[in-house]
């Protein structure tokens, strides 16, 4: 440890955990690497003085130290056990992902620097973007305990992903194409929505690559947002929502996006080339007369045709779409709750809808939000969902819109 | 314990000539994903009291005893017994499961009536690998019976959703009618196929239902059979007089909250009923 240093205060790593204690030695490793290791006693009893931040000085209680000590100490910094503390910030955002218990459809999983595969899926667990989404934080892990139903499996010969098939459209599906689980964001409940911000654009530059669709699960529409952005870095889109709440209103920046806001803050950006909202479960337009130009509504009823038509009498052609699909559109359905004012569409209708664009636009993103296992009857709208995810990457990846 | 459709359950009540016997098997250790289904016979009992009672007369043997805690394949060969029993009678059996697995032992028990056309509802074909084991779980289940001799023909309605392959061809036997098939042509389509020298075997999975009515089920799939064209199909299948026996499968009430499921199901057994009533 430089001796210049020893002006900066030191802390332990936030993500440090002691594994075994006794009177000989520790055993420690830290839960965002999985680095482990056993330290003597004497060291680890030296290392807990920097519980809280201290300067070298102040937790050893000299100035000139043993060598020995100072390199030991030194050791415990290159591994991550001890940070600077002006670093904290920066090591909070290291950590990028959890890995959960079951990948989807037990999915290899994809770590940040992995070579990329076709598709990977993103969880965003959070839920505070939305009033009505409480619950839903849960909904990536319960998507991936029932996803086992439709298990991802390779060709023994080719080593190919031999995907799965549509009994109703009677065709194959995913033939040939890989998919890998990246995990769910790391979400720290309280935290900044900046830092937090700030975590998913690093998970998001290091898993997608140039061909890679990404996916994401959740959750609440907050991390669209910041999605969509990445898809912007090179392309322009039309963003289509089907389901969740809608609005035309929302502050420049991802730091204030809420889900109602979503529509809003992505017409401020250029290349949103329009936002395109279906079977909204509430629309919060700033009133007539001040709607957004580019910001549509399209009820159920005239979603298939008439959106498709919308989007092309509308945008460049080429252009593709983020498609974002809440769930909840279906609920309706299913809980035949006449208390939820909101339209609804029928999973034939959303399944048919999903692939009519898949036919007619390229589909650079998608999302599915809302899943919420506190919800009732979720043993049921689980199965929905994995249709319908799995119907929504085949159009992306499968379908005529595709090979634009 | 209520019986269906408050049929007699002591012999001594039995009406002369009772045309139907009821047998239930509540275990589920034949479903891999899900347990909750033991508890359907009581449930669909329960749910029977609200329907309109059938014109025949029946008689409630009751559940099959020791099965929670005994091997799944004796329970299977007892219950295979019990309905063999029921079909030299000359009787009906309605079987209340339970999960699918039990089928087996049904279509087994029927064999001495000979040539059986197997009418199967379900939205999964229940073809999984089966290494002729002597044993086999929920997703086997059409395989192992496919292997009977004296299931002649297997007519699958219901298969829908997505798969891992199309399950269309797994064997020569089998053919299948989407939901969509039946919503747009009735029980047309499958009267016509059925084998007119054969005895009928009905086995009905209820996640052939579309989850929108029976959401109480381990394994839903969307976009299925809805209750009232399936009706249709029951009732003119009872009106066949051949069917030796009617099974329903995969009730579960722990997933079914506002008891859809089982009502359901209590409703298109007293259809088929009605149906045989008819004839």
């Amino acid at each position: 440890m430089q001796t210049a240093e020893t002006d900066r205060s030191l802390v332990i790593s936030p993500f440090l955990e002691t594994e075994q204690v006794d009177n000989q030695a520790a055993t420690i490793y830290l839960r965002s690497s999985g680095s482990r290791i056993r330290i003597p006693k004497a060291l680890y009893d030296v290392l807990r003085r920097f519980s809280s931040s201290r300067t070298l000085p102040d937790a050893l209680g000299t100035t000139s130290p043993p060598a020995s000590l100072l390199a030991a100490l030194e050791k415990l910094q290159g591994k991550g056990f001890l940070i600077f503390e002006d670093e904290l910030e920066s090591v909070m955002l290291d950590r990028l992902v959890t890995a959960p218990p079951i990948p989807i459809f037990d999915a290899p999983m994809q770590k940040p620097d992995d070579p990329p595969s076709d598709v990977v899926i993103i969880g965003f667990p959070y839920d505070h973007g939305c009033f009505h989404a409480a619950g839903a934080r849960a909904g990536t892990l319960a998507l991936r305990e029932a996803s086992l139903h439709l298990l991802y499996r390779v060709s023994s010969e080719t080593g190919r992903p031999l995907g799965w098939y549509d009994a109703d459209r009677r065709e194959p599906m995913l033939k040939g194409t890989s998919i890998a689980d990246c995990g769910d964001l790391v979400v720290d409940h309280g935290e900044s929505r900046s830092q937090m911000n700030r975590r998913f654009d690093r998970l998001l530059g290091k898993v997608i690559h140039e061909n890679t669709l990404p996916v994401l699960i959740g959750g609440d529409a907050t991390g669209s947002y910041s999605l969509i952005r990445h898809i912007q870095k090179t392309r322009h889109v039309a963003v289509v929502r089907i389901g969740g709440p809608a609005g035309d209103g929302g502050a420049p920046g991802n730091d204030a996006v809420s889900a109602e806001s979503l529509g809003g803050s992505l017409l401020q950006l250029e290349a949103t080339e329009g936002f395109w909202s279906i079977a909204a479960s509430s629309v919060c337009a700033k009133g007539p007369g001040r709607t957004h130009s580019r910001f549509h509504t399209i009820p159920p009823a005239d979603a298939n045709p008439g959106l498709l038509a919308n989007i092309r009498s509308r945008v460049p052609e080429g252009t593709g779409i983020y498609l974002g699909i809440d769930i909840g559109v279906l609920d309706r359905g299913l809980t035949n709750d006449a208390s939820r004012d909101c339209e609804a569409l029928r999973f034939e209708e959303l399944k048919a809808l999903i692939v009519a664009l898949g036919e007619n636009f390229q589909i650079h993103g998608l999302d599915l939000v809302g899943m919420n296992p506190s919800r009732p009857y979720w043993s049921v709208m689980s199965v929905y969902a994995l249709h319908i995810l799995v119907t929504a990457i085949g159009a992306a990846k499968d379908s005529a819109g595709s090979q634009g | 314990m209520q019986s269906l459709f408050n049929w007699p359950q002591s012999p001594g009540e039995v009406e002369p000539g009772a045309l139907v016997e009821v047998l239930g098997v509540p275990g589920d250790a034949g479903n891999s994903a899900s347990s909750g289904s033991r508890y359907g016979p009581d449930a669909i009992r329960r749910a029977s009291g609200n329907v309109a009672r059938p014109l025949l007369s029946g008689f409630d043997h009751g559940d099959i005893a020791e099965v929670c805690g005994f091997d799944w394949m004796d329970v299977l060969n007892r219950t295979c017994k019990s309905v063999e029993a029921i079909a030299r009678k000359g009787s009906t059996s309605i079987l209340l499961g339970g999960d699918h697995s039990i089928s087996w032992a049904g279509v087994k028990g029927v064999e001495c009536l000979g040539p059986v056309t197997l009418i199967w509802i379900d939205a999964h074909t229940d073809f999984c690998a089966w290494q002729e084991t002597e044993w086999h779980n929920h997703k086997q289940v059409l395989r192992r019976i496919a292997a009977l001799d004296h299931v002649q023909e297997i007519l699958h309605i219901g298969h829908r959703g997505v798969t891992y392959a199309d399950e269309s061809a797994y064997t020569e036997k089998m053919r299948l009618f989407s939901p969509h098939d039946i919503q747009k042509s009735g029980a047309k389509p499958v009267l016509e196929a059925i084998n007119h020298d054969s005895a009928i075997y009905i086995s009905l999975d209820i996640d052939g239902v579309d989850p929108r009515w029976a959401p109480g089920t381990g394994h839903p799939v969307p976009g299925g059979l809805q209750p009232d064209g399936l009706a249709e199909v029951l009732r003119a299948l009872g009106n066949t007089q051949r069917v030796a026996a009617l099974d329903v499968m995969e009730v579960n009430p722990m997933l079914d909250p506002e008891n859809r499921t089982s009502d359901v199901a209590a409703s298109l057994i007293a259809d088929f009923l009605h149906g045989v009533a008819e004839a």
